[in-house]
């Protein structure tokens, strides 16, 4: 808001993405003031979850009864969100701000994801450890999304629960053809290494 | 730092435990509408999610199962407590004037002729007898006066149950948004699974003694035992309290049997049938509706029982062994959930 003379002192990136994506942290006085940034927050989250592949073709409904069910949460720049090693509960979508994947058995950093993209999808399916630790490289906002919310969507929305089941197993098998395919290429490489023409 | 996590837990469940027990002690009533609200919402949430599956807002579901269990509570008050009630007095007439008095001194007789070789000369059954069931009617007529002034309760229970089932999602996603970033997942992963065992679990037990109960009505109905739906409804109760339990309405059914007929004739085949019906929970029954993971320890059992009797008398003894359960299901949940984290070694 105008009137919050913080956000002047607000670095820019931060700036643009809070009028992006959420709703500015003021002590609104007036109620329809409020309602009225509240729809508009709604509208934002509803465009970024339709943005997310795991809730393609949902409706608007569907993806405010997908919404209601997601956990926002806030990260501090350069705090975990989870580390390696610890048992996966679930998927977080990039709300703002930016996450950096590690592997600190290799201290190296695997990926860099922004606003829209997603991680940690693998553990929506099975609760074996992390493979690499996620944290938040700015301050970052994310919806976490989790095996006991996938089941309560499944038991109480089934039309919902099966879309995004299906979706997301077709992104793990895509997933996994696209590993097998690699798979067979470094094979073929070695093998034309080991024996050469 | 793993060292401070562990501290911070500590810290954090024995300021929890502290404050449950502050709670418990200061506002015991309230905190008790509000357990038996959350038994019920346990109880009844499978078929309100059902109903959501089937399209029909959650609001309107809570709200149809609410009207659903109350009018079933209300038609099964309406066919049985005139039965109960009549049953209730039958048995009280027969302790008092009628069949007892012409039983027992006979029945007396005879323990007195069995056991003449130990020098017993006089037993005083009548009066004993007269005595016990006196103070145990004396008792339920406290309970009955007692139900005007429950009636509150039961409302306020009513109305924590609906908002329970037709909120309680959002209650929890709100309480697990106060957790600190470091344990969100934490606590997601256990409330999860600490809800699904605790549902498993007292839904498991409620059918459980209902079966029993229903079995054994309908089997003191076919061995001609009077008062037999009072006997099923002790049955149904007493299985809340494993080992003395079954023993306990054996003994009741016997005594009804004995006090009607003035003879030992139908013991045994009553005694036979209550080993069947428990042989059939043990075998199919239990296995089929409580998670052999919840089994207690017979040590933990009697200490159970022991504390509830200790602290909350005879109700305290009935519920002392599902309490004892769910302690151990949170527990469990709880210490797996924090070991698996990494939390606890």
């Amino acid at each position: 808001m105008a009137q919050n003379g913080n956000s002047e002192n607000k670095p820019r990136m931060s700036e643009t993405q809070d009028s992006v994506h959420s709703l500015p942290e003021t002590d609104e006085p007036f109620f329809l003031w409020s309602n009225f940034f509240r729809r508009d927050r709604e509208k934002d989250i509803l465009t970024l979850l339709r943005g997310v592949p795991i809730f393609e073709g949902l409706g608007r409904g569907q993806l405010r009864a997908v919404e209601r069910i997601l956990h926002r949460r806030k990260y501090a720049a350069g705090e975990y969100i989870f580390r390696e090693g610890d048992p996966g509960l679930g998927m977080y979508i990039i709300e703002s701000g930016e996450v950096s994947i590690v592997r600190e058995s290799r201290s190296s950093e695997i990926a860099r994801l922004g606003p829209g993209e997603f991680f940690g999808e693998m553990s929506m399916f099975n609760e074996r450890p992390r493979t690499a630790s996620a944290l938040a490289y700015e301050e970052t906002k994310v919806f976490g999304f989790f095996q006991p919310d996938l089941l309560s969507l499944l038991e109480t929305r089934p039309s919902i629960g099966t879309k995004v089941v299906m979706m997301l197993s077709r992104i793990l098998a895509e997933r996994l053809y696209r590993a097998g395919e690699e798979n067979a290429r470094l094979r073929s490489e070695l093998f034309l290494k080991d024996h050469p023409l | 730092m793993m060292t401070n996590t562990k501290l911070l837990i500590a810290l954090f469940l024995l300021v929890l435990f502290a404050l449950a027990a502050l709670t418990v002690y200061t506002i015991g009533a309230i905190v008790a509408i509000f357990l038996v609200a959350m038994l019920f919402s346990f109880i009844i949430s499978p078929v309100v999610d059902w109903l959501e599956s089937r399209g029909m807002p959650r609001s309107m579901a809570a709200t149809i199962m609410m009207l659903v269990s109350l009018g079933a509570f209300m038609v099964v008050m309406y066919f049985l407590a005139p039965l109960l009630y009549d049953q209730v007095l039958a048995l009280q007439e027969r302790v008092s004037f009628g069949e007892m008095r012409r039983s027992i001194p006979q029945l007396e007789r005879e323990l007195v002729h069995a056991l003449s070789f130990l020098g017993v000369k006089h037993l005083h059954l009548t009066t004993k007898i007269e005595d016990a069931i006196g103070g145990l009617f004396d008792n339920l007529l406290n309970i009955a006066s007692g139900i005007v002034g429950l009636l509150i309760y039961v409302v306020m229970t009513l109305i924590s149950t609906f908002f329970l089932l037709k909120d309680g999602r959002k209650l929890k996603k709100s309480l697990i948004e106060i957790v600190p970033n470091q344990f969100f997942e934490m606590s997601l992963s256990i409330t999860a699974k600490i809800d699904w065992s605790l549902g498993a679990y007292l839904r498991g037990i409620l059918l459980d003694a209902s079966v029993i109960g229903i079995l054994t009505t309908v089997a003191m109905w076919l061995l001609d035992v009077p008062n037999f739906i009072l006997i099923g409804i002790v049955a149904m109760v007493a299985n809340l309290v494993p080992y003395l339990g079954p023993p306990t309405a054996a003994l009741v059914a016997s005594s009804i049997s004995v006090i009607t007929l003035g003879s030992f004739t139908q013991v045994p085949v009553i005694l036979a049938m209550f080993t069947l019906i428990r042989l059939l929970d043990d075998s199919i029954v239990q296995p089929l509706t409580i998670s052999q993971s919840v089994k207690l320890h017979p040590l933990t059992i009697i200490f159970a029982i022991l504390i509830g009797g200790q602290l909350f008398g005879i109700l305290g003894m009935l519920f002392a062994v599902p309490i004892a359960g769910v302690i151990k299901v949170v527990s469990s949940e709880l210490y797996f959930g924090l070991k698996r984290f990494r939390a606890v070694t």
